[in-house]
């Protein structure tokens, strides 16, 4: 679910954080019930892809600076259920080949359920299209940028900032499309 | 009364009406809105970067082991530490993050890689002609001093190499002990963007391991 | 035609006409706020010059042009020096002005090439002011940042998504014309049946207006609760001048709103008053 999302950019929410640095917590087992759904292979209609380690690096250090309890954690992980279930039908043998093999009613309905899961731990989710970003935004956490690029290309997040722009009317965009769907997919 | 009370029923009952037939668009519209918008107003006051510079420890005698409940995790924009390779005159400081405006600041952190003590890979990249400026000096066996805010580490270099900057190979983030990488592009003293990095790495030889799990 | 007195049915059928008249009133006027806003080239360029957007834009653009010059090697003010305010303010405009007025790749666009050849000329004066020869890799790695930059610039100098605002515009324009035109219809036709079916006119007028408080109360009453809640300064939009603009933009149109229904309110309390004076005359003789 992570990875598909990474693949679609993130719009920075409210960057700047007033806030100082929180103290860490430390993973318990309800949260490494969550890494280890996130850490497993994800079956794909040709084979399997696992996340990427940055990735699961990156959530780790978001789930040492806030707490999830078992509750958040269950519906977490029936959300990762839920994304899985949706990449058994898509093809590609890599994480970001997944993401760019499925139908834009598919990567809709993939950014609800990242949505929904981090509403869960009650932070917000945006995705940046032009970055390829992925951002949560956590009033108690802090700001967590998941980002693919380890090895920086230099020149080309020159277009981060201003894509927030761009990502926050995507995210409309996408949202309406998500909104829309599942009303008909409930039947209203 | 009739003149306030009329035109009043009025509007009632034409929000009434235009929301019956505008629902199909008004309401995805507002559930878009509140996507859209976030529990604070944007502060750009401020620059990015500016957040915390977190106090960085002179520890001299600093446990084996420390909890992660004990230390404080960087937001993205914070200096935790300060990066030393005596010899080859680099000393900066170390950011939590590495974005444009980290990187014309100091030293940035792949938020992807772990910090220092938690077992895993630190990933730090630097412009080669600012505070990676004396990268190619780096021999291997230097000394790499990494003083953040919750203990002191030392690497020592173990390998140089030039890869192109796609290459997933030059690191593994999933490694399952304490390793730090450094890079800068390559080659130095050029103009332009150039498609390779100078990879240094090295290993940690002492400091605290940070333990982050509840596991025993 | 038959006349109709005043029982309660033709109360109520006269209540309904002005109910009518007043909710097809508002229409008109949203019809004529959206047309002259969102559907109009001018009202974006307007919001732009009142929140100081092309300033702001252009440093943003220069502050993430300027991030290019350390991994490059180069002065920073190399890179921000090569396009101006003005040119950028220039391209905005046209920018947008052409979206709104053209189809696809018939309006005007942002010479991304000949942009990239300024990067690249300047870039190599200053190389070659370094002792460097501009061949080979040099000349390549600075091809790549002549490229890195021109596209900074396009994206800072083209609004975002006003290809898919401008088309959206077009495409709504005839639509809305329609709806206009049908509900001056309406409301023409409602207030001359309200006058020939009404025995007393001044009722009639009464009715008119209640319908013209009505219309002016729907255009206020909303937009200004929408504006004292202040929801649209929470837009997450984390670039200054997109943000102010946004904000502006929204803002700006909501005051058009309230504005027009506090002179709809005003017409009629001077209506009122009209037929309030008329009534006193006619009692007086």
């Amino acid at each position: 679910m992570k990875k598909i999302i990474a693949t679609i950019t993130i719009v920075m929410l409210v960057v700047l954080s007033v806030l100082s640095a929180s103290a860490a917590t430390q993973i318990n087992t309800d949260e490494q019930k969550v890494l280890d759904a996130l850490s497993g292979s994800i079956t794909t209609s040709d084979g399997s892809v696992t996340i990427p380690d940055s990735y699961i690096n990156q959530v780790k250090q978001y789930l040492l600076a806030k707490e999830i309890d078992a509750t958040e954690a269950t519906t977490i992980l029936a959300k990762i259920n839920e994304a899985k279930t949706v990449t058994k039908t898509v093809p590609g043998t890599s994480f970001t080949k997944v993401y760019d093999n499925m139908t834009s009613a598919t990567k809709n309905n993939v950014i609800g359920i990242a949505q929904d899961a981090a509403d869960v731990a009650g932070a917000t989710l945006t995705v940046n299209a032009t970055a390829k970003t992925v951002t949560i935004a956590d009033s108690e956490a802090g700001t967590f940028v998941f980002d693919l690029n380890a090895i920086k290309k230099t020149g080309v997040s020159g277009n981060a900032v201003m894509a927030g722009i761009a990502s926050v009317l995507l995210l409309g965009a996408v949202s309406y499309v998500i909104f829309a769907s599942r009303k008909i997919a409930l039947g209203k | 009364m009739a003149f306030f009370g009329l035109p009043l029923i009025f509007v009632i009952l034409a929000y009434v009406i235009i929301y019956f037939i505008a629902e199909p668009i008004i309401t995805p519209v507002s559930s878009v809105f509140d996507m859209i918008t976030g529990d604070t107003i944007p502060d750009f006051s401020q620059t990015q970067n500016t957040n915390d510079i977190l106090e960085i420890s002179n520890i001299a005698d600093q446990a084996n082991i420390i909890s992660s409940a004990e230390i404080k995790i960087p937001r993205n924009g914070d200096v935790y530490a300060t990066l030393t390779i005596d010899g080859a005159g680099v000393n900066t400081s170390v950011y939590y993050g590495d974005d444009n405006a980290i990187l014309r600041k100091g030293v940035g952190q792949y938020t992807g890689s772990m910090l220092p003590g938690f077992g895993s890979t630190t990933l730090l990249g630097g412009h080669v002609n600012t505070y990676f400026k004396g990268l190619k000096n780096v021999k291997v066996g230097d000394v790499i001093n990494i003083n953040t805010t919750y203990g002191a580490y030392e690497y020592t270099v173990t390998n140089l190499k030039v890869v192109d900057y796609q290459d997933k190979t030059a690191y593994d983030l999933a490694a399952a002990y304490d390793n730090l990488i450094l890079y800068t592009c390559y080659p130095f003293g050029t103009l332009g963007f150039t498609a390779q990095r100078y990879f240094v790495y090295a290993e940690l030889t002492s400091g605290p391991k940070v333990k982050y799990t509840t596991d025993k | 035609m038959h006349i109709i007195r005043n029982n309660s049915n033709h109360v109520f059928l006269r209540v309904l006409t002005s109910f009518l008249v007043s909710l097809f009133s508002f229409m008109i006027v949203a019809l004529l706020i959206i047309n002259s806003t969102f559907l109009n080239a001018q009202f974006i360029i307007n919001v732009f010059e009142n929140h100081n957007f092309y300033v702001q834009m252009y440093n943003e653009y220069s502050q993430e042009v300027e991030y290019l010059a350390d991994p490059a090697g180069v002065d920073s003010k190399i890179m921000s020096s090569v396009m101006t305010q003005e040119e950028m303010q220039q391209d905005i405009v046209n920018t947008v002005y052409s979206a709104y007025n053209y189809k696809g790749a018939a309006g005007f666009s942002i010479d991304k090439d000949e942009i990239e050849n300024r990067f690249f000329d300047k870039l190599s004066n200053y190389a070659i002011s370094l002792g460097y020869t501009v061949e080979g890799d040099i000349s390549t790695n600075l091809q790549y940042v002549s490229k890195c930059a021109a596209s900074t610039y396009e994206t800072y100098a083209k609004f975002p998504y006003i290809d898919y605002l401008g088309n959206f515009s077009i495409q709504l324009k005839k639509a809305f014309g329609i709806g206009l035109v049908i509900s001056m219809i309406i409301v023409f036709a409602m207030i001359i049946s309200l006058y020939l079916t009404t025995e007393w006119k001044h009722r009639a007028t009464r009715a008119i207006v209640h319908a013209l408080s009505g219309s002016g109360l729907m255009l206020v009453i909303a937009p200004m609760a929408f504006l004292l809640s202040n929801k649209i300064k929470y837009i997450a939009i984390t670039t200054k001048s997109i943000y102010d603009f946004a904000v502006g933009y929204v803002e700006e149109v909501l005051v058009m709103f309230i504005i027009s229904g506090i002179g709809l309110l005003i017409a009629s309390v001077l209506v009122f008053l009209f037929v309030y004076k008329r009534q006193h005359e006619k009692a007086l003789h």
